[in-house]
């Protein structure tokens, strides 16, 4: 009974730290300015509009920024996995070389993105690729900080592929390269989908090198910034509740992923 | 199919020796046991065989090539692994076609011997599904048909039937058997189970340790052991080892002076000192008339197992294991092994046989 109980407080917390926050934005997203500023604040929405919508729609910055935001968050998918899967693959094979990525990657993790992203663009600039209409700049820097993420989910699928399956297809006649072509990517499918899925998720919501590297050539986050410090909260929330889509759309996928097996009948 | 050739295999990983002058020919066609306790090298020869491992020196060759310094895909040998190692996200039917493809079987030839080897192996009705809606004894005979599909020269088993129940372990056994002299492969066959190996091996290489302590026919592994540890190894229970001394023509064990023949080979080479004597459990007897070596039994520690009674007993201060045929309700308290059926060997860490 206790324990029950227990289930139903902590669920309740755990589903109001998710939904409160999503509520939040799509009452805000469709609602006009002047209620969403309102003191006291309403909670339940009194009038529905679809006025932001049609403001951020009518903006001319908005098909380019989506442009920008699908194409750097692909990129890096692909830039991201081709980097990170070798690596991933060997450090899940040799624990040795696993030690020193693991603290490698650990330690690129804690510089602060901004104190990155000056000096980033100080040597985009000479490069060209600073502000690139194509985001060029925004890609290599998301690459860099997507791979930490994409090895930890690569690394953890990787290992639960046997390595005996890697050498009775190299007895049965393929080489190194083909064994893992052929049978260790086939199996650790859930977790290349999970991390490209992750890392999609990452370039998507990036805000901070965005800002700083693509200054008039904003992709998504950094467009939500624009419309909110220069007075279009109303569409600011229009365009928040557009950037959810993708991250609803990509958990829900996440999570079937993640649990499958898919390795039953390797071995006894 | 063709011979096999070891020549001074050695594995050493940094100070740890894996595989000490490994040197063994297999005759094409021959099974090939290798026996021993975990750690004894015999899963690093497998490694070693099919190249997952790299020798440190020594050669192997199959029949004219050698193979050492060649990468598993280019060598020509199949393994079964104690796992099986299934590709779950393949059918039966691709599993074991997987050789074939990789080789470039392709169309109506692989079509061809993958179903005749399935067929072989009573997996016809099962090609369709995938590994894991499988029995342990479907899977056990689809990891064989994967490796015997493409015929290779050299066919690895690394404890294949470790993974069975009892029951179907003896049947697999025997089946393994049948199908090796059926189709006459060459085969090295690694197992800490010596039933298999004694079974299996047209002869059997007992290891310890990384070096090889005999390589010989079941029979005389059993009957001739070449070393104190191969004695107490082999047979179930192994054979009982006692400290003796040998002085000019007699042997004493415990308060026990046996005579030995004239013709003894200890006598002949007058090697006098302390020695280790084996007696097998079965050498026992219990006819009174029956001399030579006495052992004392605790009554209160029969088996009786059914075709055989096992007992517990002492000779002098050192326990030993009788072993007397079908059911002995009433255990001998005393019972004798003859002269002729001690094996000798030497008091020092190699344990050589002396006799």
């Amino acid at each position: 009974m206790k324990r029950a109980l227990f289930h139903v407080a902590g669920g309740s917390a755990v589903a109001a730290s998710v939904l409160l926050p999503l509520a939040l934005i799509l009452k805000q997203a469709f609602t006009p300015e002047a209620e969403s500023f309102a003191w006291p604040p309403t909670w339940l929405p009194q009038q529905l509009t679809g006025a932001n919508f049609r403001v951020l729609f009518s903006s001319v910055e908005l098909p380019y920024g989506l442009q920008l935001s699908l194409l750097v968050g692909g990129l890096t998918v692909a830039s991201t996995l081709l980097v990170t899967l070798p690596a991933a693959w060997l450090a899940a094979r040799a624990p040795a070389a696993d030690r020193r990525l693991d603290a490698t990657l650990v330690i690129a993790r804690v510089f602060p993105s901004i104190a990155l992203a000056v000096p980033l663009a100080a040597l985009f600039v000479r490069l060209g690729l600073y502000n690139s209409p194509a985001a060029l700049g925004l890609w290599i820097a998301h690459t860099l900080l997507a791979i930490p993420f994409a090895f930890f989910v690569l690394r953890t699928g990787l290992r639960r592929v046997p390595v005996e399956l890697e050498e009775a297809a190299q007895l049965d006649g393929a080489t190194p390269l083909g064994a893992v072509l052929r049978v260790t990517l086939p199996l650790a499918w859930p977790s290349i989908a999970a991390a490209a899925l992750l890392v999609f998720l990452v370039s998507w919501d990036e805000f901070t090198y965005a800002l700083v590297l693509q200054v008039t050539n904003r992709p998504l986050p950094p467009l939500l910034y624009y419309f909110a410090a220069f007075g279009y909260p109303g569409t600011a929330s229009a365009l928040a509740a557009i950037m959810l889509l993708p991250a609803v759309v990509i958990i829900a996928l996440l999570a079937p992923a993640i649990r499958s097996g898919g390795l039953t009948g390797s071995g006894r | 199919m063709a011979a096999a050739e070891f020549d001074q295999v050695c594995k050493r990983y940094g100070d740890v020796v894996g595989l000490e002058g490994f040197s063994l020919r297999i005759a094409d066609g021959e099974l090939v046991a290798v026996l021993g306790p975990s750690g004894c090298g015999k899963s690093t020869l497998l490694r070693l065989t099919a190249g997952l491992e790299q020798p440190t020196s020594g050669t192997i060759r199959i029949g004219e090539r050698r193979i050492d310094a060649l990468p598993p895909h280019q060598r020509d040998v199949a393994m079964v692994f104690q796992n099986y190692a299934l590709y779950p996200h393949m059918t039966v039917r691709e599993n074991i076609a997987f050789p074939l493809r990789m080789r470039g079987v392709r169309g109506a030839e692989q079509q061809a011997r993958t179903t005749h080897i399935a067929e072989a192996l009573d997996l016809g009705a099962v090609l369709e599904r995938r590994p894991g809606a499988l029995s342990g004894g479907q899977r056990q005979r689809v990891a064989l048909a994967r490796a015997l599909v493409r015929e290779p020269a050299l066919f690895l088993m690394d404890e294949p039937l470790s993974n069975l129940d009892a029951r179907l372990r003896l049947d697999v056994r025997q089946y393994i058997r049948a199908l090796q002299r059926r189709l006459r492969v060459t085969t090295l066959y690694v197992t800490h189970d010596q039933s298999e190996a004694m079974t299996l091996g047209d002869r059997v290489v007992v290891m310890r340790a990384g070096r090889v302590q005999q390589v010989d026919t079941p029979a005389a592994v059993y009957e001739h052991p070449a070393s104190a540890f191969v004695a107490g190894f082999i047979g179930t229970p192994p054979m009982n080892l006692l400290h003796a001394l040998h002085t000019a023509g007699t042997l004493t064990i415990g308060a026990q002076r046996l005579a030995l023949p004239a013709d003894h080979a200890l006598r002949v080479r007058a090697a006098d000192g302390p020695l280790v004597v084996g007696v097998r459990p079965e050498a026992f007897s219990s006819d009174p008339a029956a001399g030579g070596l006495e052992a004392l039994i605790d009554p209160t520690t029969r088996e009786i197992l059914g075709s055989e009674t096992l007992a517990r007993g002492r000779v002098g201060g050192e326990a030993v294991i009788v072993r007397l045929p079908g059911v002995v309700r009433d255990i001998p308290l005393r019972v004798a092994a003859p002269v002729a059926a001690l094996h000798c060997f030497a008091d020092d860490a190699s344990g050589a046989r002396l006799t």
